[in-house]
């Protein structure tokens, strides 16, 4: 049995929390999604996946204990007989075998299933791997060649690389699953006797017993220094205390993605034991991928308001909605302004067990950028569940650099649009007069009646959608 | 008695289009790029079969939120298809962009009132394929 990857020894990656769907992968082996991940043991696949894969188990069967839960779960492993990753190939690689729900891996907030974890024994083995942008990699010899790397060495299985901070060479953990870097409490230990215009702040931290307040410090700007390449973040945590974990006492922080994301490529290469930085993006790549990222940051934190109706996090999410934000529930036929939103959010009737978002689409053009979304919320209104799903149209803005939301539209899907407008105030007061296109009637444009700004703009919009009817 | 299918007119609509241009019709669960839409538009101007009669938009809003501009109203069309007049009511949101001074169709999202609201969405091409993953927010 033999799967394959593709053909030039590429193929695409997952990263931890961020998912992305590893399109070649599921083309070429027409199998399913694997994560890449560099601090697993083992390669792990799922018993579903298993299945899929025709995998014969070994003789043997172990129990393994579930966390808190104290629940027995059957271990067992299986060898793939051949991986292939294009021009290279494996055999005999050892997989774990778990049960699918003991792969549902729930960050606190976030849970998604995990078909298939390619582990460090086959990074090891094919000796070097380098991650792409574009979400696809490269491994074993033919890997692009990176820049000078930064030394790496592991942490039982965590890779560590050495970072020249203040020209120290210090250790930090690498999460490529992580969105943006932490410093850890010994950089604060370290640095804080010098720590010129660092300012206090406090940040949330929700999990299973609930959300957790912890003073951090914020540092305007840290340069790491990795191999041949420097990395200038903005605005970084410093935490001042741990969690309780050895690791975090021996390391300096720990790397996220916003390390990586402006290089075309990095590169761990455990036959130098190095870590190295591809070449910088072109620049309208570099801001694109920022663009992204700001929008699933909006999306997300949105998203958590809903279940933990944190003024804070609420206060955050208002920040970045236009003043004349408008919601449209085309369903029900409402539109709300950005005040009746929040105000929503933070009624103690409204509340939501989750939200899911299926992979969607993020359009930008230039200024402007709108986001399509097929979305499930379950949760409950006024004590009656429901469970919904919903077409989400956002529709953003770019204003001094920043991006803020300006408008969200949204229809349950399988339900009948209303004709109907239920709102109060001026945020659903047309503000365009009717008009009529046909043979004998010169369309009456009304926007000279407009008291505010900005009537030349609308009626170049009007003067468009009136050149699309009389196209028809 | 017919809508105009000018074909200048028909030229200035496309001026007005951007490229990467797209038009999500939420009823039919479909997303065409720009030349989609123009190659239908020029399908129905060389119709005899197809004759738009009327549209008539209800009073609208328009938006302007810096260098973005949105337009939502509905519109009634009546139309006539192989001798058989019919009438659709949709809604309708347009989005535009201002870039040097002149105001681009960027997107348009339209359903059918009264219609259901389709979950798949039938398109090939990049147009439709997802740029950002998946993901689940949980309490």
């Amino acid at each position: 049995m033999e799967h394959c990857f593709s053909a030039a020894f590429r193929g695409s990656h997952q990263r931890k929390k961020n998912l992305p769907v590893p399109k070649s992968l599921k083309r070429m082996m027409r199998i399913g999604p694997w994560l890449l991940d560099t601090g697993a043991n083992l390669s792990v696949v799922s018993k579903s996946f298993a299945e899929r894969l025709g995998l014969k188990f070994l003789p043997g069967v172990t129990q393994t204990q579930a966390g808190l839960t104290g629940i027995e779960n059957a271990l067992r492993v299986a060898l793939l007989p051949t991986l292939r990753m294009g021009g290279a190939t494996l055999h005999n690689v050892v997989v774990l075998v778990l049960d699918d729900a003991n792969l549902n891996i729930n960050f606190g907030k976030q849970a998604y299933q995990i078909n298939g974890i390619i582990g460090y024994p086959v990074f090891q083995a094919l000796r070097t791997i380098t991650f792409l942008h574009d979400g696809e990699f490269e491994a074993g010899d033919e890997a692009r060649a990176a820049g000078t790397g930064a030394r790496m060495y592991m942490n039982q299985l965590t890779p560590i690389i050495e970072c020249k901070v203040e020209g120290r060479d210090l250790p930090f953990s690498f999460d490529s699953g992580a969105s943006s870097t932490d410093l850890l409490v010994r950089y604060y230990q370290e640095f804080h006797s010098a720590s010129k215009g660092w300012k206090r702040s406090e940040t949330m931290s929700a999990g299973a017993g609930g959300v957790v307040k912890r003073k951090i410090y914020i540092q305007s700007q840290v340069k790491l220094g990795i191999g041949d390449k420097t990395v200038t973040l903005e605005k970084v945590p410093i935490y001042t205390s741990g969690t309780g974990t050895d690791t975090h006492e021996q390391l300096y922080g720990n790397l996220g993605q916003d390390v990586v994301a402006d290089f075309e490529s990095f590169t761990l290469d455990f036959s130098t034991m190095t870590f190295s930085l591809g070449n910088l993006l072109p620049p309208d790549k570099a801001n694109q991928a920022a663009d992204m990222a700001a929008f699933v940051k909006i999306t997300k934190a949105y998203a958590e308001v809903h279940m933990n109706k944190d003024e804070a996090a609420i206060d955050a999410v208002a920040a970045v909605m236009a003043d004349g934000f408008y919601y449209h529930d085309r369903t029900r036929g409402v539109m709300g302004s950005k005040e009746q939103i929040l105000a929503s959010i933070k009624s103690k009737d409204f509340v939501t067990e989750s939200i899911s978002f299926k992979p969607y689409i993020v359009r930008i053009f230039g200024s402007t950028a709108i986001a399509q979304s097929v979305n499930r919320v379950n949760g409950a209104i006024g004590g009656k569940a429901f469970s919904s799903p919903f077409v989400s149209v956002d529709i953003f803005t770019k204003r001094s650099g920043r991006w803020i939301w300006v408008g969200s539209e949204n229809d349950k899907i399988g339900v009948k649009v209303s004709d109907k407008l239920l709102c109060n105030g001026a945020i659903c007061k047309p503000n365009q007069a009717a008009f009529v296109v046909d043979s004998s009637t010169t369309p009456a444009l009304a926007h000279e009646a407009i008291s505010a700004g900005g009537a030349a703009d609308r009626a170049a919009i009007v003067s468009i959608a009136k050149d699309l009817s009389e196209c028809k | 008695m017919q809508v105009t299918k000018d074909k200048a007119t028909f030229d200035r609509l496309s001026a007005s289009m951007a490229d990467d241009f797209y038009f999500y019709d939420h009823t039919a669960g479909t997303i065409d790029a720009k030349q989609e839409i123009l190659t239908a538009m020029k399908s129905r101007l060389e119709s005899k079969e197809d004759v738009a009669r009327s549209f008539d938009f209800k009073p609208s809003m328009i938006r302007i939120c810096g260098s973005t501009g949105i337009a939502k109203y509905n519109i009634t069309v009546d139309r006539e298809l192989n001798g058989k007049a019919y009438r659709k009511s949709r809604v309708i949101v347009d989005v535009f962009e201002k870039r040097n001074d002149r105001w681009i169709w960027i997107g348009a999202e339209s359903e059918d009132i009264g219609d259901r609201v389709s979950e798949e969405v039938l398109c090939n091409g990049t147009i439709c394929t997802p740029n950002q993953h998946g993901f689940v927010v949980k309490r």
